[in-house]
């Protein structure tokens, strides 16, 4: 029998863990766990990111920085949930915070391309799909946190209205009046914007 | 009924329509409404807020480079137990290096050896990892213990136990903890060694300590007591 193992036989094993495995090895420092969970979920991560940011560069910086916390500082706490649901709801809350601080910034440059003398149709109507969505996006983040809230889970983690009734421990009908008012609130919001 | 006093009751039920969760009443009741060119103009701004909302653009596709990325910067920022509040800002995270940096100055001058210790210890540990044909086991602590938690990891081949454990007292002389297995194919608990340090390696009694079991017990037990648990259970895998 070989006194050390050959890498690929290390990987093959890794592969083959249990996310409850990868993390007890991930939490001792085993690096090559890492591996093995960013190649389980990073693109989940990635895509969810991307969902919300519409910028492909963003999201993966938003990527990278939830494997390397999972790596420092890692929370995870398998009673509350799966690891998939975990790093989901990082990726959703991690782009949001990035847009709610870029928020500011991308109302002055709106703003700009509204002064007297530019052509009279909306910015809303001139900008490119993605940008148009990023704006949207953005504007979410001044919903109040019980619309915003579903929407972001509806849209961001396409979860259904079960699950997120589920999920938020509040009845379906709440969920869907929920939901009602937060694109109407949204809508509100984009208005006042413009 | 499209006055507009009731502009908040279309409103709901334009929000309903376009998200296509509206009851059988109120589809009869838009579909009424649906004929007004103004209705018509707010479930198309509303439909357009939706599709916007659930845009995602077409580069989906997840950057081949990311991975080396990822584990480059993780093995160099190692596994440091900060306060810091993750940031993706770089200013932010540079300022959490810096206060790595001499946060491990400091206790590289207070405590070298020590720190060196773990390192070995930590080092001997990946290299256990490392081998094949290990099953690796968590404990949590029982009420008697709340706090205690461990991790076992069993060699099979070498017939050896590594644990590891956290905040689990160390017992009076006299007393040690003993690990045991609820294997299927037995009715006893086996007695698969004992310990009474932070960290422990010992040889398996049996082989059939290797074996997967249905659950792992520790207990606190008498050190010369026969191998039947009799003492406190303190902690039990998960």
């Amino acid at each position: 029998m070989p006194q050390d193992p050959a890498p690929d036989n290390l990987d093959l094993n890794v592969g083959q863990a249990t996310d409850a495995v990868l993390i007890e090895a991930l939490r001792q420092g085993h690096v090559e766990a890492l591996g093995a969970l960013y190649d389980r979920y990073a693109h989940l991560v990635y895509r969810v990111a991307l969902k919300v940011l519409t910028q492909p560069d963003e999201a993966e910086e938003v990527t990278q920085d939830i494997f390397v916390t999972l790596w420092q500082r890692d929370t995870y706490n398998p009673s509350r949930g799966t690891l998939q649901a975990f790093l989901s709801v990082m990726a959703r809350s991690r782009a949001m915070d990035r847009l709610r601080s870029k928020g500011t910034r991308w109302r002055m440059l709106q703003r700009l391309q509204r002064h007297p003398g530019s052509p009279a149709t909306s910015p809303l109507e001139t900008a490119s799909l993605h940008e148009r969505s990023r704006e949207v996006k953005t504007a979410l983040t001044d919903l109040p946190h019980p619309e915003r809230i579903v929407l972001e889970l509806a849209y961001f983690e396409g979860l259904s209205q079960s699950q997120i009734a589920q999920r938020l421990d509040i009845p379906l009908g709440t969920v869907k009046s929920r939901t009602r008012q937060g694109l109407q609130k949204l809508r509100q919001v984009l208005s006042d914007h413009r | 009924m499209t006055s507009p006093r009731h502009s908040e009751d279309w409103q709901d039920l334009i929000a309903g329509y376009v998200l296509d969760d509206l009851s059988p009443a109120e589809t009869a009741q838009m579909q009424g409404l649906l004929s007004q060119p103004e209705i018509q103009a707010e479930v198309e701004a509303l439909q357009e807020l939706v599709d916007l909302l659930d845009y995602t653009p077409p580069e989906q596709t997840l950057p081949a480079h990311l991975r080396a990325q990822v584990l480059t910067a993780a093995q160099t920022l190692g596994q440091e137990k900060t306060q810091a509040q993750p940031q993706s800002q770089w200013k932010r995270r540079w300022w959490v290096l810096g206060g790595i940096l001499v946060a491990l100055l400091a206790t590289l001058a207070f405590d070298n050896l020590r720190l060196r210790q773990a390192l070995e210890q930590n080092q001997h540990l990946v290299s256990l990892l490392r081998q094949p044909n290990i099953q690796l086991y968590t404990f949590a602590g029982t009420d008697v213990e709340p706090e205690a938690a461990a991790s076992l990891i069993i060699h099979s081949d070498r017939a050896q136990a590594t644990l590891v454990t956290h905040r689990l007292p160390q017992l009076p002389a006299g007393e040690v903890y003993r690990l045991w297995a609820i294997l299927e194919t037995a009715s006893d608990p086996l007695y698969c060694g004992q310990f009474n340090r932070d960290t422990a390696e010992w040889n398996l009694p049996t082989a059939a300590c290797s074996q997967v079991p249905s659950q792992l017990l520790i207990t606190a037990e008498d050190a010369d007591a026969p191998p039947v648990p009799a003492g406190t259970l303190v902690l039990q895998s998960s």
